[in-house]
């Protein structure tokens, strides 16, 4: 069973191929995406990140998600040498990214605990997948050519694996590089991170793609993560354990 | 070494490739840029007034692009597509006084001074038609393509062989880097049930032809 919400200002796809799935168990994970949207949106202006930002809230009063995705923002800018930095220079804090991939995981989770072993959980192009596909196989999952969006331009198989490709995109300047500030990424188009899960490539992806043509050397030297990053010449550079993955 | 001497042959065919261009093109002012050369010939005189933060130029040409893409590879589609842009800016007449009013409006004195000083050679139009350029042994593969000009202006740039995908893996190396291996991207056709990328590639597209803009100019 599978189907596609917008929810979060992009569309989330969940796929459950275990015969037992139920409308019931996809609802269930589209409900988390609404509940962190509604907490983490800075777009809206009665969610908790809001009210942060807006004074409302002090420390002490953080909800417990929010207390995590704080301490795990912080973590992460500490293991990406201060490239991935939720603190804007206005002052106000701006996690979205990293909520997407926390939550692509924790959604993931929640369908395990109820029991189901062959899925796939995808927020506007990263994804999580678990076990196997309709066929029982390997879940395969094309790489979009930044220039075309009709286009793949690798495919790659996975497994109880997360994948994420960060980008520039269009609702502003959404990945920027923290120690040059109001500069575009433009060196670098898209930068696809596989790793353990879609919460480690997810922030792994932003970070790296804020390093420019470096950050698929910083993918490179991270254990257990590998990467395909594309230029805006068109050319690729990949992790040297990244063709294993290749279908 | 070995590294170092196939980035040089890379460079020698792609400069080749170039001035096979611009003979066939009747050795006119204007040398053609070819996509992922960076090497873009200093005197280059493209009168572009497009910068890489103008959003609604890039905008503009972006979606035209896309509709273009066929089945030419897209990243040469980026300068080609530069080209159709820089020539609808820059007003197809090939007035040099249109053109200097019009960069002057960019707020980029820069820009102005070369633009002005390009005009000068600018009356040099290329002729109609598709120039077909030399099949080019590129050490991976071989590299063949052909210009389009209509009306005077290069509208196309269409690549007709183009290093497949597995064969043409090189390295980047960097002495304190770890050795990482490069491709040409290309488009795949198989099988899949699920797409990563960004959830809004235009943008990346504007933001690569923006970019290839500012790398063309002077």
């Amino acid at each position: 069973m599978k189907q596609t919400r917008l929810l979060m200002g992009m569309p989330i796809t969940v796929e459950i191929c275990d015969s037992s799935v139920t409308q019931e168990a996809l609802d269930n994970v589209f409900d988390y995406f609404d509940y962190v949207d509604k907490k983490f949106s800075t777009y809206k202006d009665d969610s908790e990140i809001s009210e942060i930002n807006n004074g409302q809230k002090q420390e002490k009063d953080y909800s417990q998600d929010m207390k995590e995705v704080f301490e795990l923002c912080e973590q992460t800018k500490k293991e990406t040498e201060g490239y991935f930095d939720i603190q804007l220079k206005s002052g106000k804090y701006d996690p979205s990214g990293l909520v997407k991939g926390w939550a692509i995981y924790n959604a993931a989770k929640i369908l395990q605990k109820l029991g189901f072993s062959d899925f796939y959980v995808e927020a506007g192009g990263d994804i999580q997948v678990n076990g196997k596909n309709s066929q029982g196989k390997n879940w395969r999952i094309g790489i979009r050519n930044p220039f075309n969006e009709a286009e793949i331009i690798k495919a790659v198989s996975l497994q109880d694996e997360g994948i994420a490709t960060s980008g520039t995109y269009i609702r502003g300047q959404h990945i920027y590089n923290p120690y040059e500030d109001k500069k575009p990424i433009t060196e670098i188009v898209s930068l696809t991170v596989i790793g353990p899960n879609i919460y480690e490539a997810d922030r792994f992806a932003t970070a790296a793609f804020a390093m420019g043509k470096k950050g698929i050397n910083f993918v490179e030297s991270l254990k257990n993560l590998e990467g395909y990053m594309v230029d805006k010449d068109g050319i690729a550079t990949m992790t040297s354990g990244f063709e294993k993955y290749l279908v | 070494m070995k590294i170092k001497k196939i980035i040089l042959s890379v460079f020698l065919v792609l400069a080749v490739a170039a001035y096979a261009i611009y003979q066939r093109l009747g050795g006119s002012a204007k040398p053609v840029i070819l996509p992922k050369n960076p090497e873009v010939p200093s005197n280059t005189p493209e009168n572009t007034e497009i910068d890489a933060d103008d959003a609604e130029y890039s905008n503009t040409s972006t979606t035209s692009t896309v509709n273009n893409t066929d089945n030419t590879k897209t990243n040469t589609n980026t300068n080609a597509n530069t080209k159709n842009n820089t020539n609808s800016t820059n007003n197809t007449n090939s007035n040099t006084a249109t053109n200097t009013t019009a960069t002057s409006n960019t707020n980029n004195t820069n820009t102005t001074n070369t633009n002005t000083a390009n005009n000068q050679n600018s009356q040099a139009l290329y002729k109609d038609g598709e120039y077909l350029g030399d099949s080019i042994d590129a050490l991976y593969g071989k590299v063949q393509l052909s210009v389009i000009v209509k009306g005077g202006n290069i509208t196309d740039i269409k690549f007709l062989d183009y290093p497949k995908d597995d064969l043409n893996s090189k390295s980047i190396s960097n002495q304190s880097l770890p050795t990482l291996k490069t491709e040409a991207i290309a488009a795949q056709s198989a099988k899949i049930d699920i797409v990563s990328g960004a959830t809004e590639t235009s943008d990346a597209f504007k933001k690569s032809l923006a970019s290839a803009l500012v790398k063309a100019k002077v």
